[in-house]
């Protein structure tokens, strides 16, 4: 009755903000190349349905990649960072430099540097992503228990064995924090990288594919473009979501059915 | 089998948190350490163990215990969460001696045994209770044959009927096994049924004050609690340690 309810209420409004819509582009005859209404965007959805698919392939090979790159990259960087403070001070700065700068601005350099069209969204969509993952699993590798790292003390650990004993562990769930922000950020990257680099043809993604049809005013495809992209983003959270509770059920807070049962 | 000599310890920031302590400790002894709050107990503890280093004064350990294996159980359970009570407990004799083999398996069975905890050894600590995470924490720091126990107010946060317990259980360990005890507690109650001497402590900078023996005989049992001569025996060392309180000097 609860679950049922969790997916039946979301998918109520929903349908009660189409219909709405619908009602108001039929009872204002709005045309389409500047309002298509939802039966439009669905018809589009399913005229158009395997060309999209395929664009929607491409963008998601780019956000995928550049997740499990900022995913080895950001660890393999907070892991060096928190060797040393010296270290951190030095080059976290740099870090942060990498998260406020907009990508938009980086990208005419990026693309006149490199020649593939993948490696240029690679990089820009890798450069939206990291930063969380750096900046969580910092501060996760230094919030092990006090108590626990003078027990390591105490039976001579090695450098290693505190890694991945106890370090590892407890920057676990502020990782994967970080990871269900950058998996959103990653394809916003991505999506912003295809507009900027202009894409087209074979290789286009479905950013490209959006851009190209609100050129040409088919709105109701562009619209399209953005429900498959808005559903892909919503399902790279789910999918995240889903990994980090299987991963922390056991043991951590966030990952409990019922907090007041903990 | 230890003997401190003058050990001072000052923080960084000035405070001077031991001044001169200086006390022996003979093999299988249970000695309880009592004082003030703030008095340096733990920081005397901590620096038995090796993990602070004091800023005068030397340990010196008696010459055939070169290598003190030495125990710790904190005022936490201090459990890896993410790591089941068998997982947890594994943790000193792998990070001594690597991967574990059968006979590590059999040790940590016994010791489990030892806390009544075998059955849950699959747990993770957020199933069991505040008391059940005290007795894997005990048979943690007990799963190397250690030749020191330290405890540093081990059953501070549990209630009055789990703190009991955990005493007579933790007095039977010790007379089983008799390693050497230092039980750093607030509670004269717990020094006086758990140790052999209790070690009074003055206010910062702490150092031993005096050096009362436990006149009780072992094996001790609960109904020793009861006990005129038990009672009378806390209210003198409540007594002395209220002397070295600050305006008790009149």
């Amino acid at each position: 009755m609860k679950t049922s309810a969790r997916l039946i209420l979301p998918l109520l409004f929903g349908f009660v903000l189409l219909s709405l819509w619908e009602a108001l582009v039929g009872f204002y005859e709005i045309p389409p190349y500047i309002l298509p209404s939802p039966r439009d965007i669905g018809e589009s959805l399913w005229v158009d349905g395997p060309s999209l698919l395929a664009a929607l392939a491409i963008t998601l090979q780019v956000t995928v990649a550049a997740m499990i790159l900022a995913c080895v990259t950001g660890v393999g960087i907070a892991v060096l960072l928190v060797q040393s403070k010296l270290l951190e001070r030095m080059l976290f700065p740099y870090a942060v430099f990498l998260q406020v700068t907009p990508i938009v601005t980086i990208a005419p350099f990026i693309i006149i540097w490199v020649d593939s069209v993948f490696v240029v969204l690679l990089i820009l969509a890798w450069m939206a992503a990291v930063f969380p993952i750096i900046s969580n699993t910092l501060l996760g590798l230094k919030s092990a228990d006090r108590n626990l790292h003078d027990l390591f003390k105490l039976y001579s650990a090695s450098r290693s064995q505190t890694l991945r004993r106890l370090l590892i562990p407890a920057a676990l769930p502020y990782f994967l924090g970080g990871l269900r922000i950058s998996g959103g950020l990653a394809l916003i990257g991505t999506v912003v990288a295809e507009m900027v680099a202009g894409t087209s043809g074979e290789s286009s993604g479905l950013a490209s594919r959006l851009l190209e049809a609100s050129y040409r005013l088919e709105l109701a495809r562009a619209l399209a473009c953005f429900v498959l992209l808005s559903i892909t983003g919503y399902g790279i959270y789910a999918v995240l979501n889903w990994v980090s509770n299987r991963l922390l059920r056991h043991w951590h807070e966030s990952a409990l059915d019922d907090p007041s049962h903990a | 089998m230890l003997n401190l000599k003058g050990i001072t310890k000052t923080f960084d920031s000035g405070t001077e948190a031991l001044s001169a302590t200086t006390f022996t400790l003979s093999d299988g002894e249970f000695v309880s350490l009592v004082g003030p709050s703030g008095c340096g107990k733990s920081t005397l503890l901590r620096i038995v163990a090796g993990l602070s280093q004091p800023s005068a004064g030397e340990i010196a350990t008696s010459s055939e215990m070169e290598d003190l294996r030495i125990g710790f159980v904190f005022q936490e359970p201090t459990l890896m969460p993410w790591s089941t009570v068998f997982e947890n407990v594994a943790l000193p004799l792998q990070l001594v001696n690597g991967s574990p083999n059968t006979d590590d398996v059999d040790r940590i069975t016994t010791v489990l045994q030892w806390v009544g905890l075998e059955e849950f050894q699959n747990a993770y600590p957020r199933e069991l209770s505040g008391g059940m995470r005290m007795r894997a924490s005990i048979a943690r720091s007990l799963v190397l044959q250690p030749d020191l126990l330290l405890l540093d107010e081990p059953f501070a946060a549990l209630d009055e009927f789990t703190r009991a317990q955990l005493n007579e259980d933790l007095l039977h360990l010790w007379e089983e096994q008799k390693w050497t005890a230092i039980f750093v507690t607030h509670s004269i109650r717990e020094a006086a049924f758990l140790s052999n001497r209790v070690l009074v402590m003055s206010p910062r900078p702490g150092r031993v004050i005096a050096d009362i023996a436990v006149p009780f005989k072992y094996p001790r049992q609960p109904s020793l609690r009861n006990d005129h001569a038990y009672t009378d025996f806390c209210a003198s060392v409540s007594q002395r340690l209220a002397t070295s309180l600050p305006g008790a000097n009149q």
